[in-house]
């Protein structure tokens, strides 16, 4: 019993000579942090993605109150940049959320295979093997960004078409890393156009591949200057456009997320068909349009003959007199 | 001459790691690259011969003294546990820049089964105190060792060509298999 008790006792007073221990000396060894700091990584996403370049979010919040100005939290966008100025104190940097971009809409139908790859199953593997579509550009659905991705933001239509969901994306980026075609780009997360391209093949080539491909035609830079053509390859570079945009485009490759999702532009037919349905009707309306307009001026140009006509005939008759 | 023999065994022969089996976790854990396993050793070396000394001081001044030698295990974790705690305290103010060193590692290692392996180990073979120090301060010496040996062969087999099945994890532990046979042929050094 006595040993009990004595075994009781020593456990305790040393459990309590500990504890009292810790406490005198976190106060002794208090060591004065920035209360900004955690004031800021709270409002951080707290995603540990590293795609700031820190190797978490606490590093970042340090990195903040540091001097130096740590590149803005891509994932957080304007919103965590904004709270994170608030903080500080000082003006926020202007900040675009991005998200990822598969500019491949080649599927089973629209793309050319060269023939399934025995054994293989990456897309670095099939990417060394030359790609299972005619187009080498294009995405080759192995799944390599799938298997990166931290926010299970990725499918795969198909076994073809990566389609990336712009709601789940955090913009961390490792996806245009892993994907040996660089077919996935980040684009800024307002931006409403798309070129679903990523073929730099000269048209010809293009042509024969895939049916969705962009020849670099230049169509649709002549009706929006912030279509940018490099490489046999457009690209829009804008925020937003008109919405008859995607119309111009002889190969259907330029989305508009306003009207159609890009995963409905990819995967439904049906979406395509009412594209389809959409541009016939512009372009009918174009060309009605045009007949229109030549004939006013066939109108006002025979108009002009006419009254010139009858201005010399009078400026003769008044000759005459 | 005693403490020499007592040295080399406890660093090649009765190697913490790969003969006793002990800290597997951190072995495997923070292997991937030599700067991280460095910091890990360096960390283990410093909590392992405090942690050593104080529970050898308490055992034998507060627990003998009253038989309580069954109560040694929760004893020691409780000190250990609080001594590393107290520890990152004292270096987070008196150095910050061996704090910045030590890192996330300091606090993962009041866990670590080595610690407490050593403690209790050098009680049961009945060092005295100065046998202590030594058999504390070469057991890490001789998990660096084991630590830094493995690290560098990980850091190189990521450069080479191992089939899908056997990257990561499996081929690491073939790897530290391997290494313990090794280890194993250290044996005869020291009789005894």
């Amino acid at each position: 019993m006595n040993g009990i008790l004595i075994a009781i006792v020593v456990l305790f007073g040393t459990g309590l000579a500990l504890g009292l221990l810790l406490a005198y000396f976190s106060k002794v060894f208090h060591v004065e942090e920035d209360p900004r700091i955690d004031q800021i990584e709270e409002v951080l996403p707290g995603a540990n993605c590293g795609a700031c370049g820190m190797a978490g979010c606490r590093d970042y919040a340090k990195a903040c109150v540091g001097e130096g100005e740590p590149p803005a939290c891509p994932v957080g966008g304007a919103a965590v940049s904004s709270a994170v100025a608030k903080i500080l104190g000082t003006v926020a940097q202007d900040v675009e959320a991005m998200v990822a971009l598969v500019k491949c809409a080649g599927t089973e139908k629209r793309a050319t295979a060269r023939g399934p790859l025995e054994g293989v199953n990456r897309c670095a593997e099939a990417f060394l093997l030359g790609g299972n579509k005619d187009c080498r550009h294009g995405c080759m659905g192995y799944g390599d960004c799938v298997r990166v991705c931290p926010a299970d933001a990725i499918t795969i239509y198909q076994g073809n078409v990566a389609i990336v969901d712009a709601d789940k994306c955090i913009g961390c980026g490792l996806c245009v890393q892993a994907c040996p075609s660089h077919v996935i780009s980040m684009v800024p997360k307002s931006r409403t156009v798309h070129v679903l391209c990523n073929s730099k093949d000269i048209a010809a080539l293009t042509r024969t591949s895939c049916t969705v491909g962009c020849i670099g035609c230049r169509i649709c830079a002549r009706s929006d200057a912030a279509f940018v053509i490099e490489d046999n390859l457009a690209s829009f570079t804008g925020t937003t456009a008109e919405s008859t945009v995607p119309y111009v485009c002889p190969n259907d490759v330029i989305v508009d997320t306003r009207a159609f999702s890009v995963r409905a532009f990819v995967e439904s037919d049906r979406a395509r068909e009412d594209f389809t349905a959409a541009k016939t009707e512009f372009k009918e309306k174009e060309r009605l349009e045009k007949l229109a307009a030549a004939e006013a001026k066939k109108a006002a140009a025979a108009k002009a003959a006419q009254e010139k006509a009858a201005a010399e005939g009078s400026a003769k008759e008044g000759k005459d007199e | 001459m005693e403490y020499l023999l007592l040295a080399i065994h406890s660093v090649f022969i009765g190697n913490l790691i790969l003969s006793k089996f002990l800290g597997i976790c951190p072995f495997l854990g923070v292997s991937k690259k030599l700067s991280t396993a460095l910091g890990m050793a360096m960390a283990v070396l410093f909590v392992m011969v405090m942690a050593s000394t104080v529970t050898f001081l308490l055992y034998t001044y507060l627990l003998l003294p009253f038989d309580l030698g069954y109560l040694r295990t929760i004893v020691f974790i409780l000190v250990i546990a609080s001594l590393v705690q107290l520890t990152e305290m004292v270096i987070q103010k008196i150095s910050p820049a061996l704090y910045e060193a030590l890192g996330i590692y300091l606090p993962l290692i009041t866990t670590n089964c080595a610690i407490l392996g050593v403690a209790i180990d050098t009680i049961e073979k009945g060092h005295n105190f100065v046998g202590m120090l030594t058999y504390s301060f070469f057991g890490a010496v001789g998990f660096a060792l084991a630590l830094l040996l493995f690290a560098g062969i990980r850091e190189r087999m990521e450069t080479s060509d191992i089939p899908n099945s056997f990257k990561g994890a499996a081929s690491s532990l073939i790897v530290a298999g391997i290494l313990s046979l090794a280890f194993m042929g250290f044996a005869g050094l020291v009789p005894g």
